[in-house]
């Protein structure tokens, strides 16, 4: 099976069946990251499009020397954040901005009540709305690590960071994820009534 | 280790990364503690959700069709500049290095004094060596051998450029916009290859050129009409920039006597070229110039209605589909195309109907379209 990068160079000298190739490897990936950035089917599937067509245009600037995934992936990132922000759903901060490093008490608090655990079902409601509240940093950092299971490393060369860099951000996007679930247990009055796992 | 220390190594605890030493801590110390063991539950739950891929739904089968029909659209639209940048994007930053090198090279055997003639020099030393090598039988085997594969490559790079530049510059089968770039050539390249669609007794379409009704025809005695020409009949002419459906009739003529009338066509459009994608397939191109509108209407023969019935709504599906997406971009300029099986004396044709037109009038346009009798 020929590389990515060998493909990338087909696409160069007009192979479209070489793209086709690339889009039918990528094209569930780069699915994932949008559906999880926007949350909901016609946006991502629109950003996919967009990514592809994009990445297609812009063969010429991919360096094949290079890997090709974190490249692609990168654009997709891009595409999402840059969708997101035009439509305003989520002020974009950055990671140092939202992190408040003294606000763990509420975080301690639920460590401390034996009874802070939900069923799965609702646990996983609860996690993916919680995630899409989350700023888009952290949004990205999680579901490169989580959704495409990437490892730190090729998650810092996809957002163009250090590796302990990203190994603060996921560690940070966690707490933040854990303290979004926590605000809407609170909110519901669920903190002492949450049922057994 | 006490809670904290557990607490602050929980996210952690499920990296591959973890040391084996504080794994085994944790564990300890999750053996006699309730609270923390609860937080780990909650932990392994979070991570399990977090890595759960199973409820993302699928794209759609005609994704790849979109996305190669809206590449081709983009690549319509700036086909020179896109071609500029492939140019640029054949040649890495090492083979742009060797290039500039050779034309600095160049420069040099032209004003440098004494570089050239030693240069000529060489060459003209090894051009003896190789007529000598030349002169042995077995070696005018290989040269000629080599002649004609430098031939057959040559012919192959001028055909694969072609094709490039048709893919990229959205001109496959004579200008027709059509979503997937790839079968189009491999459509019309395994026609073109075999002659023929393979086990015909398909009519096949012969006629690749325009006249007015009033000219005749030249019909064989097979009932194929000699010149290639398309009698075309109805009301349109160049100055009509009407803007209402109103249909008039064009016809396309077939071969074994058989004779159809493409009915049904807007008399605004006038009949602008035609082409022969293969001995069995044609292609006519309409434009309304004052509207800026054009379209274009493949006509082929099929061997098995009911597959191709299957294929066709299958791929009305898709082209619905994209059409939508860009009825929600809204933007009615991209290329659309549609298609439908149409039977007529026994035979079943396919018509794809595509071009920059809105696409509820293209596909108004497709689904009037009818075959008939030549009308005389």
């Amino acid at each position: 099976m020929l590389s990515d990068e060998s493909l990338s160079q087909q696409v160069l000298s007009g192979d479209t069946a070489a793209f086709e190739e690339l889009m039918n490897r990528y094209k569930r990936s780069i699915f994932t990251i949008a559906y999880r950035m926007m949350g909901n089917y016609h946006e991502a599937e629109d950003i996919c499009q967009e990514v592809f067509i994009t990445v297609f245009n812009k063969m010429y600037q991919f360096d094949s020397s290079k890997k090709f995934a974190p490249w692609i992936n990168r654009i997709a990132v891009n595409t999402c954040i840059s969708t997101l922000r035009k439509r305003n759903k989520v002020v974009s901060l950055s990671f140092d901005e939202t992190y408040v490093p003294g606000n763990d008490q509420e975080l301690n608090d639920l460590y401390e009540d034996p009874h802070l655990i939900i069923e799965q079902q609702e646990l996983k409601a609860e996690i993916e709305e919680a995630l899409l509240e989350l700023p888009e940093s952290y949004r990205v950092v999680l579901i490169l690590r989580y959704q495409l299971d990437l490892k730190n490393q090729e998650i810092a060369e996809v957002i163009g960071a250090s590796r302990e860099n990203v190994d603060v951000k996921i560690h940070r996007a966690r707490k933040a994820l854990r303290r979004a679930m926590l605000k809407k247990w609170n909110e519901r009055g669920l903190k002492n009534e949450l049922p057994a796992l | 280790m006490n809670c904290q220390h557990c607490r602050d190594a929980m996210f952690d605890f499920f990296e591959t990364d973890f040391s084996p030493a504080e794994h085994r801590d944790v564990l300890l110390h999750l053996q006699g503690c309730e609270k923390c063991r609860k937080l780990y539950e909650l932990t392994e739950a979070e991570n399990r959700i977090l890595k759960d891929t199973s409820y993302i739904p699928m794209l759609d089968d005609g994704f790849n069709l979109k996305v190669m029909t809206a590449i081709k659209a983009s690549t319509a639209n700036q086909p020179q500049a896109a071609l500029k940048h492939r140019g640029f994007a054949g040649l890495s930053g090492s083979a742009f290095a060797k290039v500039a090198v050779a034309a600095v090279l160049l420069l040099a055997c032209l004003y440098v004094p004494g570089i050239l003639p030693e240069l000529q020099k060489s060459d003209m030393t090894k051009q003896a060596t190789i007529n000598e090598k030349s002169t042995s039988p077995s070696s005018v085997a290989l040269n000629n051998k080599e002649k004609s594969s430098a031939d057959t490559q040559q012919a192959q790079s001028k055909m694969m450029a072609k094709e490039d530049q048709n893919a990229y510059t959205g001109n496959t089968n004579g200008g027709t916009a059509s979503p997937n770039l790839n079968s189009d050539l491999r459509t019309s390249k395994s026609i073109s290859d075999s002659g023929s669609v393979p086990a015909s007794n398909l009519p096949a379409i012969l006629y690749d050129g325009l006249v007015s009704e009033s000219q005749p025809s030249h019909v064989n005695e097979d009932g194929a009409i000699s010149s290639n020409k398309i009698m075309s009949s109805g009301t349109t002419s160049p100055n009509e920039a009407s803007r209402s459906m109103t249909y008039g009739v064009r016809t396309v003529k077939v071969k074994n006597a058989d004779i159809l009338s493409l009915k049904n066509i807007p008399s605004r459009f006038v009949l602008t070229a035609t082409q022969n994608v293969s001995d069995n397939q044609m292609e006519f191109s309409f434009e309304d110039a004052a509207a800026r509108q054009s379209f274009s209407v493949n006509v082929a023969p099929v061997a098995d209605t009911n597959l191709m019935k299957a294929s066709d709504t299958e791929e009305a599906a898709n082209t619905e589909a994209a059409g939508a997406a860009d009825q929600a971009d809204s933007d009615d300029t991209y290329p659309q195309e549609y298609s439908r099986i149409i039977e007529y004396s026994g035979n079943a044709y396919q018509i794809v109907v595509s071009g920059n037109m809105n696409h509820e009038d293209l596909d108004r346009i497709t689904n009037t379209i009818g075959l008939g009798p030549l009308s005389k």
